[in-house]
């Protein structure tokens, strides 16, 4: 029987009740992200009576001392003021399970914690598996879930889903490996792969811009489109320790594998036929499949750049190279910058190149999304000198999110002079209200059963077997592509922007 | 309800606190130059909000709740006020801007202000002055403040895209209602434009149980709640006196979701048919400011009420199904008058479960809907 007053009153999936299992309780992102947005859902009133959480780790800790820790963070981090009265509530329903991550007993152990603790209060049996580990563990956790029994549903009302983290492996292989262990415990449909990225508002805006307005669609495409500009630039190196797990993937594994090919995706997609999770995620796939595959290490050569920060500085302060940094071993041989050229090969996108980056240590922290338009006949004010004929989309997914347009103007005065100028959309000047942050949306869709936000299994596979291709010619051929270099708060290395400048074009000035 | 400008006002008016003077025709260079002055000003706006009010003592009120408002709602901001028993026939406008910083603290977001104060017989020329004061390509959402006088007429609703009102300041509900109906309705030649809503409306008296509604949905997502609703067979809503259109909101909005037919108006009470058997709804002017507004559903598999918690910012849902007995908090803040039409603003488009159940509310005012 559905719940009549929920008629009209959500503009999306109603989550169910559910006890969320956090294997990894005692990490970061439990701490930084998944609790703090589990009670910003709750102080919004959003979070379904009878949710629990259950944090899974290894080291010996009460209920209580584990709530003390995760209130701790949530002051400080909570994207809302904490509430005494609302945390008091939400943290009664937040309990501690003690287990190494390969003891089957503990697993059992915690199918019974489960039972009882919904038992005692009654209500469904929904459980949610977050996989928020280190990734050795992904596959024993996956495994010991299904012979523990607790993939399984608890009964014929209730359902049993898991949230896996990134990074979904390392290459093609181990992907799909892990695709394995997940679909021998759980059915693809019950599996929500996190790539957080989606949940960001101007990553959802970006199907609504394409979809939802009449004016793009017509000149999304290679008529009018000239290339394509995706820029991920972090000011960041190896603070915090981060050095041991980034030497180990490099820029492309990290960042272009996941969360920049989920934006050449939802760019360059069809529109979907309807707004399903699968229906989204179709289209998607289909770009993915649609890259053109680098499959000689001289193709690499031609269209990618991999590169590392030397000594430099950054905002006035000076920092270390790449390999002076901490845990970042003299001789690696891992990119922190990596710049690509990619093609869409289908008929929409035949011809338009796609330049992809993604860089530690550049002089600002930004990602956007730049598309830029062929410029207009030469016909009528072609003799007329000005900077730039080009107009630029540019969406911008974080800081600043917004949207601007750049087109020719006249400047007032007496003869035809021009100069661009700018449309610009602020979300911070047009929203008064914060967006929520991207997990609150992961999560409450999880616990809704929508997936369109999340990875699908042929999306994860595809992504990697091209980044695969490039991997291959880096690592494994005698004649790799070399390694270039670039001061730290520069824009990346010159061969980065020969990459353009060889089809003369230039980066956008960010 | 005076029609003359107070002596506080007219200070505000003159010391230049609601403003500076503008002559009509010159509004929209006057505020260019305003912006042009200074380069650290963003003009900002979405939206032409017009308030429009035909008590001048609630001018000073207004424009306070549009510097509120602005600071999360960027738009222009139009406040018509009508002065009709003034002897002198005049019609004057003021200019300012209420400006906040944004999100990031950098830059001061401005709102533009227009105030146009209507004396004696100008006050007929609101249509005329309102839509002609519009930043063009913008949506016109515009607040009637108390009834809807000779003023809205079709001329000017009809080139509305978003009309708010308030029921309770409606000293006879019946007339009013029967006014919001002719508007919102279409009256077309083609029967099915008949029954389509002109325009969205939203009345605050509706929006002010926004978050008793969200409680009673968030209480029967609960399956063991969910299997006594059909037993409900007497709701209780006690709301701010004065506040009766509050009361009839919920009443009508939890007969229209459970297909009950309302059989009887008996003063305050009324009389449903639903699938479950028969049921009342029994509205008490009898709540307080500490909790304006309560809703009890009983019957016997099922108890439930919704009032304001010790904590003034949440709402306690009690509630009691089969074995179990489940209290809870959910998020309340207290409503302003700015909250409630910031509520509103927040909203894209037509409110589709206001829609749906206007009908209702109509009936339970004693006015036939449309066929």
């Amino acid at each position: 029987m559905d719940n009549p007053f929920r008629e009209f009153l959500l503009g999306r999936s109603s989550p169910a009740p559910c006890t969320i299992v956090i294997f990894g309780a005692t990490g970061d992102l439990t701490h930084r992200k998944l609790i703090p947005a589990l009670y910003n859902i709750a102080l919004d009133g959003d979070l379904p009576a009878g949710t629990r959480v259950v944090g899974f780790a290894r080291r010996p800790k009460s209920h209580d001392e584990f709530r003390a820790e995760l209130e701790k963070m949530n002051r400080e981090v909570s994207r809302q003021p904490h509430n005494e009265e609302v945390w008091e509530k939400f943290a009664q329903s937040i309990y501690y399970h003690q287990s190494e991550f390969q003891d089957e007993s503990g697993y059992k152990a915690l199918a019974q914690f489960l039972n009882e603790l919904e038992t005692k209060d009654g209500g469904q049996r929904n459980r949610l598996f977050y996989v928020a580990s280190a990734p050795e563990f992904f596959g024993p956790i996956l495994d010991h879930l299904r012979t523990s029994g607790l993939n399984k549903p608890a009964d014929e009302e209730s359902w049993s889903r898991v949230v896996v983290e990134k990074p979904f492996g390392t290459d093609l292989p181990s992907a799909k490996s892990l695709n394995e262990a997940v679909n021998n415990s759980f059915e693809e449909e019950f599996a929500y792969r996190i790539d957080h990225y989606l949940g960001k508002e101007t990553a959802q805006n970006i199907m609504v811009l394409r979809f939802a307005n009449a004016i793009f669609e017509p000149l999304w495409n290679s008529n009018y489109i000239d290339n394509i500009q995706i820029t991920c630039a972090e000011t960041l190196g190896m603070e915090g320790g981060r050095g041991g797990y980034y030497d180990k993937a490099g820029a492309l594994r990290d960042m272009v594998q996941n969360h920049l090919l989920q934006l050449l995706s939802l760019v360059a997609m069809e529109p979907p036929t309807d707004l399903s999770a699968d229906g989204v995620r179709d289209e998607k796939v289909k770009v993915m499949k649609s890259l053109r595959r680098m499959k000689s290490t001289s193709e690499v050569f031609q269209n990618v750049v991999r590169g590392q920060y030397s000594k430099g500085a950054i905002n006035g302060k000076e920092v270390v190279g790449y390999t002076q940094e901490d845990r970042i071993p003299p001789e690696s041989m891992t990119e922190a910058y990596v710049a690509l050229r990619i093609y869409v090969d289908n008929w929409r996108w035949a011809g338009v190149p796609f330049y992809m980056r993604m860089g530690k240590r550049l002089p600002k922290k930004t990602t956007e999304i730049s598309i830029h338009f062929k410029e207009p006949p030469n016909v009528l004010f072609s003799t007329y000198p000005v900077t730039s004929r080009k107009n630029v989309l540019v969406i911008r997914i974080q800081p600043d999110e917004g949207i601007s347009v750049r087109m020719l103007s006249k400047i007032p005065g007496p003869s035809v002079r021009m100069e661009p100028v700018k449309m610009d959309f602020h979300y911070s000047t047009s929203f008064g209200k914060a967006s929520p942050e991207a997990y609150e949306r992961l999560l409450l869709d999880a616990m809704a059963g929508d997936a369109t936000l999340f990875a699908r299994r042929d999306e994860v596979e595809t992504a990697w077997a091209f980044v695969d291709d490039i991997e291959r010619a880096w690592h494994e051929s005698d004649n790799p592509p070399p390694m270039t270099y670039y001061p730290a708060g520069t824009w990346g290395p010159s061969e980065a922007d020969e990459l353009l400048a060889s089809q003369g074009r230039i980066w956008r000035r960010l | 309800m005076s029609s003359t400008i107070p002596t506080d006002v007219r200070s505000a008016l003159d010391s230049g606190l609601l403003g500076s003077p503008c002559p009509l025709g010159k509004i929209d260079h006057q505020l260019d130059q305003f912006f042009a002055d200074d380069d650290t000003r963003t003009r900002a706006s979405l939206a032409n909000f017009a308030i429009y009010s035909e008590d001048p003592s609630h001018l000073l009120k207004n424009s306070e709740l549009i510097r509120e408002i602005t600071s999360e709602h960027a738009c222009r901001a139009i406040l018509v006020t009508l002065a009709k028993d003034e002897a002198e026939t005049k019609a004057a406008s003021w200019i300012s801007a209420h400006c906040h910083l944004d999100q990031t603290g950098a830059k001061s977001v401005c709102s533009e202000q227009v105030l146009f104060v209507l004396q004696g017989d100008s006050s007929r020329l609101v249509a005329n002055i309102v839509l002609s004061h519009l930043r063009s390509d913008l949506p016109l959402i515009m607040w009637w403040q108390g009834g809807l006088s000779e003023n809205f007429d079709a001329q000017l609703y009809s080139r509305i895209d978003r009309l708010i009102v308030d029921s309770c300041d409606w000293s006879d509900p019946s007339t009013q209602f029967t006014k919001l109906r002719d508007a919102v309705y279409q009256r077309g030649s083609r029967n099915s434009d008949r029954g389509q809503l002109h325009f969205p409306f939203h009345d605050l008296a509706f929006t002010r149980g926004h978050r008793h509604r969200l409680a009673i949905a968030h209480a029967f997502d609960n399956p063991v709640a969910l299997r006594g609703l059909g037993s409900v067979n007497e709701v209780v809503i006690s709301h701010l006196p004065g506040h009766r259109s509050v009361g009839v909101y919920i009443a009508a909005w939890l007969s229209t979701q459970l297909n009950a037919k309302l059989l009887q108006i008996e003063g305050d009470s009324f009389r449903l048919q639903g699938s479950g058997g028969e049921m009342t709804i029994q509205l008490q002017g009898t709540a307080t400011e500490e909790d304006p507004l309560q809703v009890v559903m009983l019957g016997p598999d099922l108890k439930l009420s919704i009032g304001r918690a010790e904590n003034p910012g949440f709402l306690q849902v009690h509630s009691q199904a089969g074995s179990q007995d489940v209290e809870e908090l959910l998020p309340a803040p207290c409503t302003s008058e700015c909250d409630l039409v910031g509520e509103v603003l927040m909203r894209g488009g037509n409110n589709l479960l206001l829609s749906k159940i206007f009908p209702q509310v109509l009936k339970m005012n004693g006015v036939e809907p449309p066929e």
